[in-house]
């Protein structure tokens, strides 16, 4: 499963290392995750559900769905796509008989650090956001539970659009690795973020690293935690093989790991759109692409790629059933009609592997929720979204948000989200220049224009209202 | 809702728009939405391709547009491909963007794709150009009446 050849990406896979996964030796290459390597191995049940026994796999395969929880060496509900793998680890299904409570690690010491701003999350907001503030004089910490920096933007192979006066026509991987050379000093990897608390006069941020417990005091804090991948409602929609599109990026664009051979993409946006022309790169098999809205959602030269490969687009069609005992082995669609309901006897049933779902993303807010931030459910932005004003500032002060933690919308405004945030705090710690004032005016406006155009109108309508809430929660 | 929304496929109308007079050598710019993106601007050297803001579709000034592709690997769409309507008397060379592996080889015989995909013929590649952002441009000759339907190719195994 692993990719040999691929017209953009190049594998440097660390040493062969060993482990043992319910007693089989298994075969992994340093710097992979444990789901990772099992993954190649052919392993795609990593668990079964505590009462119905049902199989299960990953599905975001970035550590926020908890559906590849394993014990790792003696320690239960250990999240495997986000944990390396190790020699000589031993890794172990939890199912019914076999659930080892374990004992909670005490944390072996506590760690207190400082920091002018802290950022928690490694990806396109959060790192432009700690390259900005860096460049403008101020001390920043970067904390992110992944192993590897970059978040999202390190899978995204295509080049980008946007204004050419930014980076436009760059690789999403190529940005990337500039920015963690930018930042790698000071950004923390796998620490996870546990709670953030405030009063007047500081933030504390508690994270978790190697057992240890890292008490973060930081004067502000831009929370860019991303997003996590909807799921759909299907018959069978739990069974292993049944991928977010995050997930498939995952294993293929970092790992080098093909998700399968045979794939059924559910949704036409942008994001289905330009998974399945990254699965084509790595040269594996998308047998079509449905979509339950009458229209491609993304853009017409996204769409136009995959077509000219020869892959279907069917638009007013949706997935019903994922068909397979332990793992998906087939799919069932179906069309729609013009109120969504299913149309008897258009059923059409794949032969796949694997069912991509690429039906949208939510922002992840537990840690604004755990803050206390105001939120609000705003459809246009993805779901529940933190409260928040034009600087980014949501209702807790000194408290930023940015990315698609708040509110869904794509790498370009995130990173230009991330900038406003960190040129925010600037200002707030009066660290201000003419300069950064400058570049905080023509970031709004740059921020603004990415959102004109009919593609952005409604990522636009969803911040009016993420504005105008602010402002009423403040009187 | 466009046809073009519906299917992923530009229509006979959209086409035709795209190269109202078929000769020379010319960038058919298949970018027909108002996506925030401008690289090709600053690609042109002949400034033949403009926007008036960020927003919009590229114009191509057919006039300018000396046919030298280097629209092809910087358009982040993969979207521009260029024609030489005149290479030969029953011959066109379209140039097109090609990511995928293993490359085909200069002379070699490949199955010509148009927009969806589907074998229209057969075509032999004139050049492969791989370019330092890793996308490739290849130029293939192909039957003069595909000049303006071929849009991939597969290698023939």
């Amino acid at each position: 499963m692993r990719i040999k050849d691929h017209p953009l990406l190049t594998f440097e896979r660390g040493k062969k290392i060993h482990f043992t996964f319910n007693g089989h030796p298994i075969e992994a290459y340093h710097g992979e995750t444990i789901a990772a390597a099992l993954h190649a191995a052919g392993i795609k049940v990593l668990k079964k559900s505590i009462i119905y026994e049902r199989p299960r796999g990953f599905f975001c395969a970035i550590g926020k769905c908890a559906s590849c929880m394993m014990n790792v060496n003696g320690v239960p509900n250990v999240k495997t796509c986000v944990t390396l793998a190790e020699d000589g680890m031993v890794v172990k299904s939890q199912q019914k008989g076999n659930l080892e409570i374990g004992t909670d690690p005490e944390p072996s010491q506590i760690k207190k650090m400082n920091t002018q701003i802290a950022v928690v999350g490694a990806g396109p907001a959060g790192l432009t956001a700690a390259v900005t503030a860096l460049k403008c004089g101020a001390s920043v910490l970067v904390v992110d539970e992944n192993p590897h920096p970059g978040g999202q933007l390190v899978k995204q192979t295509h080049k980008f659009f946007g204004s050419s006066r930014e980076r436009a026509g760059t690789r999403g991987t190529h940005i990337a690795k500039d920015l963690f050379e930018k930042a790698q000093d000071i950004v923390m990897l796998q620490a996870a973020v546990i709670g953030c608390y405030t009063n007047e006069h500081e933030h504390v941020i508690a994270s978790v690293k190697d057992g240890d417990l890292i008490e973060l005091h930081a004067q502000k804090i831009i929370v860019a935690t991303g997003a996590s991948e909807k799921i759909l409602l299907f018959e069978n929609n739990d069974l292993p093989g049944v991928y977010g599109a995050g997930a498939v990026q995952t294993l293929m664009n970092v790992y080098g790991i093909k998700p399968g051979n045979n794939v059924l993409m559910v949704g036409a946006g942008n994001v289905g759109l330009i998974v399945s022309y990254q699965l084509l790169q790595a040269g594996v098999r998308v047998q079509a692409v449905v979509e339950a809205m009458p229209h491609i959602g993304g853009y017409h030269v996204h769409a136009a790629k995959i077509r000219r490969c020869g892959v279907p687009i069917y638009t007013s069609t949706s997935i019903s059933k994922a068909l397979g005992e332990e793992y998906v082995t087939g799919a069932v669609t179906v069309s729609l009609d013009e109120n969504w309901n299913s149309v008897p006897g258009t059923e059409k049933e794949y032969s796949v592997d694997t069912i991509c779902l690429a039906v949208g993303l939510s922002p992840s807010v537990e840690l604004f929720h755990q803050a206390g931030c105001s939120l609000a459910y705003v459809p246009e932005l993805g779901g529940t979204t933190p409260l928040h004003n034009k600087t980014m500032e949501t209702t807790v002060p000194g408290l930023y948000a940015a990315g698609d933690a708040a509110g869904i919308g794509e790498a370009n405004t995130a990173m230009m989200e991330g900038k406003i945030a960190a040129l925010s705090c600037i200002d707030a710690l009066e660290l201000s220049t003419d300069e950064t004032a400058k570049e905080l005016k023509e970031s709004f406006e740059e921020l603004h224009l990415l959102r004109s155009g009919s593609f952005g109108e409604r990522a636009d309508q969803g911040k009016e209202k993420v504005f105008t809430l602010w402002r009423e929660h403040h009187g | 809702m466009d046809e073009h929304r519906r299917t992923g496929i530009l229509t006979e109308e959209q086409i035709q728009e795209l190269a109202p007079e078929p000769a020379g050598k010319i960038a058919i710019v298949e970018c027909v939405e108002d996506i925030p993106c401008d690289p090709c601007v600053t690609a042109c050297p002949s400034k033949a391709l403009t926007m008036d803001s960020l927003i919009g579709k590229p114009k191509l000034l057919s006039e300018k547009c000396s046919g030298c592709g280097f629209c092809i690997a910087e358009c982040p769409g993969l979207a521009i491909f260029v024609v030489d309507f005149d290479y030969s008397e029953d011959k066109a060379v379209v140039m097109l963007p090609y990511e995928f592996v293993p490359l085909p080889e200069k002379g070699e015989k490949v199955h010509l794709l148009d927009r969806e995909g589907k074998k229209v013929g057969e075509g032999e590649i004139l050049k492969v150009r791989t370019h330092k952002n890793k996308t490739t441009v290849l130029s293939v000759i192909v039957p003069k009446e595909l000049a303006m339907s071929v849009r991939n190719v597969g290698r023939i195994v």
